[in-house]
């Protein structure tokens, strides 16, 4: 078994664990290492080949691509160290770690300090509880655009979409460009789930139509998909059997939400959160098991990937100073949540001057004009916004965070 | 007439643009990037271009690409056609330009990642 | 009363609306005709047929009012093979590649004779078998006096040398029946009734701190009071896919040999004795034919000649909980709930667990006319949902449902033996619940018969000097300890590279299965050898990785690779 001795230890080579092995790095960090279980870094940024990222850190509209490439650059020129086609068997609360490839074969690797930034997985149609048969043709928004966008296959010649988030629009128009037709996109909600954006340059660019508070209520098919049962569904989510629709299509494409990716979190003993399903953490992004820190996708699913980077370089800045001792130590004190609000991350706060100030919050139901407030605290920068809605992630900094109940709530504004 | 949402800012303003002689009528915006997003999507609307394109010996048989700059929306099919008649060969550099000025557009299409050269077995 | 007459009066007396025509031949099997309202009601005639004295089996010829039963066609099948003309000979033809099949070629194997074997699909164990909820039963839930009790005590009894012979994974976790309520104790202690009758030695009862001791999640996890229990030790757990392929690579290994995706067309007889058959893939001439042909043997033996008992599919369907959420119990726990048991013979399954540590709900029990039925409901998964006694899981935690086939006669018991009408067919047919269970004693019935009839034909069969009863462990990478996989990857560095990350299973073990006797050619066949996207992700992030080396390792391109089965290609065509 090889031995490896690291300052800092990155699990996962996507935005999250790109940008946090650039700050340690730059925030003076020793040896630190970052662990790819795909064969090349940049996680799913690598299959998102539309624009759209980077508008806030970068300024201007980039593929996901392009995104990560900036990151890879950067990895390459600072001297970090990367395993691409690595997978990480365990970790300990202890922060001991087995990891294994076909090269260096199994690794025990000894960190000072771990960053967790394994992303996200799909749901799947087990997890959605989807009726009928299981035949081929039914495929998650993310392995279809893999296919796609990698691999260079297309899955299906006729497709229907269940689920409106922005994954789920952005794969409606790359089909539809790649001559797959695209029959409409259908979601359980009254509500899309993306993007006003994606909506119209996704959908409406193409006259594809989107049905709301519609559901696929019947896969047919025992190993060829045949077509898909579709059906409006009442307040309880109960199918309207009347208004049911059969449509032939060979493809029936996923985007029913994302899964925080935390087995190796549970294995160290680190302490979720229900609502995000990622770990608990506190403005540094360290999780319940000192040393260990959380980003990206890992702690809570994010529609930014700006956010997404901004939280590995806070768990950078703390794993440094955790690394070096400088790191204040603590319980910490739940972050309460009142008005609109549905979670917040980071959940507690420890008595850090020094620490992270980002907070990041997703709100419960759509609304107007509404305004972030901290109680215990004080906002930096914008607070009002024109509108708020569950898809879209609310983010704020919040100065002056002193040893106190920090509450942080949105309402509406006049 | 057209009538289209705004994109601007979350809002999603539903805004009509009409011609009513020779002027153009916008309503239903609540800003003046509204106003201007509103003109431009009705006399000539743009869009950036991304997809893939054939590479040979890379480590992945498709290469991304995306547009420098936004496209004019009817030419996007006819710079599609195009890129998907190209074949380009590993190693790529990322920001290489695959094709300079698209069909006379005036935008280049560039590799949105670098492809490195598949190893020889 | 002749038997016939006293079948229409049973029928007639449950059934008054209803003009049901019987007849019966000289085994006292009965055929029925005649018109139903529904399909739930044409099975309950049946059974209705099937529990008069004296009956045998049941036949139906019942139709059903305004519904078109699905038949297959095989005349297609037939054309195909009568053009190919006659590819092989063999002593004995085995059709049906299920638990039962493969069970019996891997039993046959040690006898000096030609044994081919065929199934309709891509691979082994691919139809009810899969589909299964694995448990090797302890005696206490059949009907002692039936085939099925004699072959489930018996088949229980023999998995411990299957698995040690075969190498696959069994597991004997135990079952306990409790109650919380003393109002219940009828239940338990019919079950332990049944399993004395049944000749179960290790079975016993226990009181309210008894259960508790050696099941403290009962009250623990569960929340419930157990006032008493039943508990029978010899309840056992395999992935029956699993058991499949190894049987199934173990008789290849000594000689048998496979074809699949070879689906049967009609038998050839020649005044009462099997002559042959005709498949897809040509004719072969045959001198016994074992009929285990699942949910499709009642055709098999209409086309050998002998019409003696017909199949319905009770439907069943599973859930598959995310292994983050254990079971409550070492012992498989159940919560007698008597008020659920209405119908007897469709007793579904409950709270139930993998080998691997799944928790697994279900089966449910429906009556559908359409073999080839296996989608899932939203009432047979709320019937499969709500079986859940745990409060710490919930349908959030489900990672995937499925539904399967159980191949039931009238008569709800197996339908094994040599038939009286075709000399050489042996029925091994009608094989539901606990089908997995029996498979060994199911073999061993089906190789008793045809060595008898060999015996008496004066041609015994001789045991071969060269049989090997063993077939090799397969590397299970995830099982092993950190030092035992970092030796494993010195030797083979295939072994490092983890393909299917919710599961831990690697390059090295994907390409074992590739490299096997029994070649998988599909991603779903893949999976059940070696759980490559089996687990929560079901297959997101590996299937384009397994799809690869399939493709690599077949030759094949990549739009060629199907999912299950045919034409199920995962990919229709390059990108543009």
């Amino acid at each position: 078994m090889k031995e490896i001795k690291t300052d800092i230890t990155v699990i996962g080579g996507g935005p999250a664990g790109l940008a946090a092995a650039v700050e340690a790095k730059k925030q003076g960090a020793g040896k630190v290492l970052i662990i790819e279980r795909d064969f090349e870094l940049g996680g799913v940024l690598q299959q998102c080949i539309h624009d759209g990222f980077g508008l806030h850190r970068f300024g201007r509209r980039m593929s996901g691509s392009e995104y990560a490439q900036i990151f890879i650059d950067e990895v390459n020129e600072l001297g970090i160290d990367v395993v691409t086609d690595t997978m990480v068997l365990e970790v300990t609360p202890e922060k001991e770690l087995y990891a294994c490839n076909s090269t260096d074969g199994m690794m025990h690797i000894s960190s000072g300090a771990i960053i967790l930034a394994m992303g996200c997985r799909e749901r799947t149609a087990g997890q959605i509880l989807l009726l009928g048969g299981r035949p081929s043709g039914v495929m998650t928004a993310g392995s279809v655009q893999r296919y796609i966008n990698m691999e260079g296959y297309l899955p299906g010649k006729k497709a229907v979409i269940l689920g409106s988030g922005d994954i789920g629009l952005i794969m409606a128009r790359r089909m539809t460009l790649e001559g797959i037709e695209v029959e409409g996109v259908y979601e359980v909600m009254p509500n899309p789930g993306g993007l006003t954006r994606n909506i119209v340059q996704c959908l409406e660019d193409f006259d594809i139509p989107l049905h709301l508070s519609t559901t696929v209520a019947h896969v047919h098919g025992n190993s060829v998909l045949e077509g898909v049962t579709v059906a409006k569904i009442d307040e309880n989510r109960k199918v309207l059997h009347e208004t049911e629709r059969f449509i032939p299509c060979d493809l029936l494409v996923l985007a029913v939400g994302l899964i925080p990716e935390n087995e190796l979190s549970k294995g160290a003993g680190i302490a979720l959160d229900p609502k995000t399903k990622g770990p608990v953490v506190d403005q540094n992004f360290m999780t319940s098991v000192p040393g260990i820190f959380a980003a990206g996708n890992v702690s809570a699913v994010f529609d930014l990937v700006d956010y997404v980077s901004m939280s590995g370089e806070i768990a950078a800045r703390g794993a440094v100073r955790y690394v070096n001792g400088t790191l204040p130590s603590g319980e910490g004190k739940d972050v309460k949540i009142a008005g609109n609000v549905n979670f917040v991350i980071p959940q507690k706060v420890i008595d850090d001057p020094e620490g992270g100030n980002m907070f990041f919050m997703r709100v419960k139901h759509p609304d107007g004009r509404s305004k972030i407030s901290a109680a215990g605290g004080e906002i930096a920068g914008k607070s009002v916004h024109q509108r708020v809605a569950p898809p879209e992630m609310l983010a704020c900094e919040v100065r002056g965070i002193q040893d106190a109940e920090l509450e942080i709530s949105v309402g509406a504004v006049g | 007439m057209k009538e289209l949402t705004c994109i601007v800012c979350p809002v999603g303003c539903r805004i009509t643009v009409e011609e009513k002689d020779g002027e153009l009528v916008i309503t239903g915006n609540s800003c003046p990037r509204g106003y201007e997003h509103a003109k431009n999507e009705y006399t000539d609307p743009k869009r950036m271009l991304t997809t893939t394109v054939k590479v040979e010996g890379g480590v992945l048989p498709r290469i991304p690409v995306i547009s420098t700059a936004e496209i004019p929306k009817r030419q996007l099919g006819d710079c599609l056609a195009q890129l998907y008649q190209l074949k380009v060969t590993a190693p790529v550099a990322y920001g290489d330009i695959i094709v300079k000025d698209i069909l006379g557009t005036g935008v280049d299409i560039k590799a949105s990642r670098e492809m490195p050269a598949k190893a020889a077995v | 009363m002749e038997l016939n007459e006293r079948v229409v009066s049973a029928i007639k007396e449950q059934f008054p609306s209803l003009d049901i025509r019987c007849e019966h031949d000289f085994r006292d099997i009965v055929t029925l005709a005649g018109e139903c309202e529904t399909w739930r009601q044409l099975i309950d005639v049946g059974h209705a047929a099937a529990h008069v004295e004296g009956v045998r089996n049941v036949v139906s010829h019942m139709t059903v009012k305004g519904l078109v039963i699905p038949k297959k066609d095989y005349s297609e099948t037939i054309r195909k093979g009568k053009e190919i003309g006659v590819i092989a000979k063999t002593d004995v033809l085995i059709v049906g590649l299920g638990i039962t099949g493969c069970g019996i070629a891997r039993e046959l194997a040690k006898y000096n004779l030609k044994i081919m074997a065929i199934d309709m699909r891509d691979d082994v164990g691919a139809g009810a078998s899969k589909a299964n909820n694995g448990g090797v039963h302890m005696a206490g839930l059949v009907k002692p006096g039936t085939l099925k009790a004699k072959l489930s005590v018996r088949g229980n009894f023999l998995y411990d040398k299957w698995a040690q012979e075969l190498n696959f994974t069994f597991i004997r976790p135990g079952h306990l029946n409790y109650i919380t309520s003393i109002d219940h104790l009828p239940s338990i202690v019919k079950i332990f009734e049944t399993a004395v009758r049944n000749h179960d030695r290790d079975v016993s009862m226990l009181d309210g701190p008894q259960t508790l001791k050696i099941a403290p999640g009962i009250k623990e996890i569960m929340g419930d009071d157990p006032v008493a229990s039943v508990l029978t030790p010899t309840q056992g757990k395999v992935h029956p896919y699993e058991v499949c392929v190894a049987l199934a690579e173990n008789a290849v290994d000594n000689g048998v040999e496979i074809l699949l995706s070879c689906e049967l067309g009609d038998v050839i007889t020649e005044n009462g004795q099997i002559k042959g058959v005709i498949t897809e893939k040509g004719i072969i001439e045959t001198k016994y034919l074992i009929n285990a042909a699942g949910l499709y043997a009642d055709e098999v033996s209409v086309m050998a000649g002998d019409e003696c008992f017909t199949l319905h599919n009770r439907k069943g369907t599973i859930a598959i909980y995310d292994k983050s959420k254990p079971p409550a119990t070492v012992q498989l726990a159940m919560r007698e709930r008597p008020e659920l048991k209405k119908d007897v013979e469709s007793k579904g399954g409950g709270t139930d667990q993998t080998p691997s540590g799944n928790i697994l709900m279900g089966p449910s029990a429906t009556e559908v006319p359409d073999k080839e039925d296996i989608d899932t409901t939203e009432q047979d998964l709320a019937y499969t949902l709500n079986r859940n006694d745990n409060p710490t899981i919930t349908p959030a935690d489900v990672i995937r449902i499925y539904a399967g086939a159980r191949p039931a006669d009238l008569k709800e018991d197996y339908v094994i033996g040599m038939s009286e009408l075709t000399h050489g067919l042996i029925n091994a047919a009608a094989i539901q619940s606990p089908g997995i269970g029996s498979a060994p004693g199911v073999a061993e019935m089906v190789e008793g018969i045809l060595l008898e009839d060999l015996e008496k034909n004066g041609t015994p069969a001789k045991r071969r000097d060269d049989w090997n009863p063993i077939r090799e462990k397969k590397v299970k990478f995830a099982e092993l300890s950190r030092e035992e996989q970092a030796a494993l990857i010195e030797k083979n560095p295939a072994y490092g590279h983890v393909i299917c990350r919710c599961e831990t299973i690697t390059e090295g073990e994907i390409l074992d299965a590739i490299h096997s006797p029994i070649v998988p050619t599909s991603i779903d066949a893949i999976k059940r050898r070696t759980r490559a996207g089996m687990g929560r992700c079901q297959g997101g992030f590996c299937q384009p990785r397994v799809l690869e080396i399939l493709a690599r390792e077949l030759g094949k391109e990549w739009v060629e690779i199907n999912l299950k089965g045919r034409d199920s290609t995962v990919l229709k065509q390059k990108n543009r």
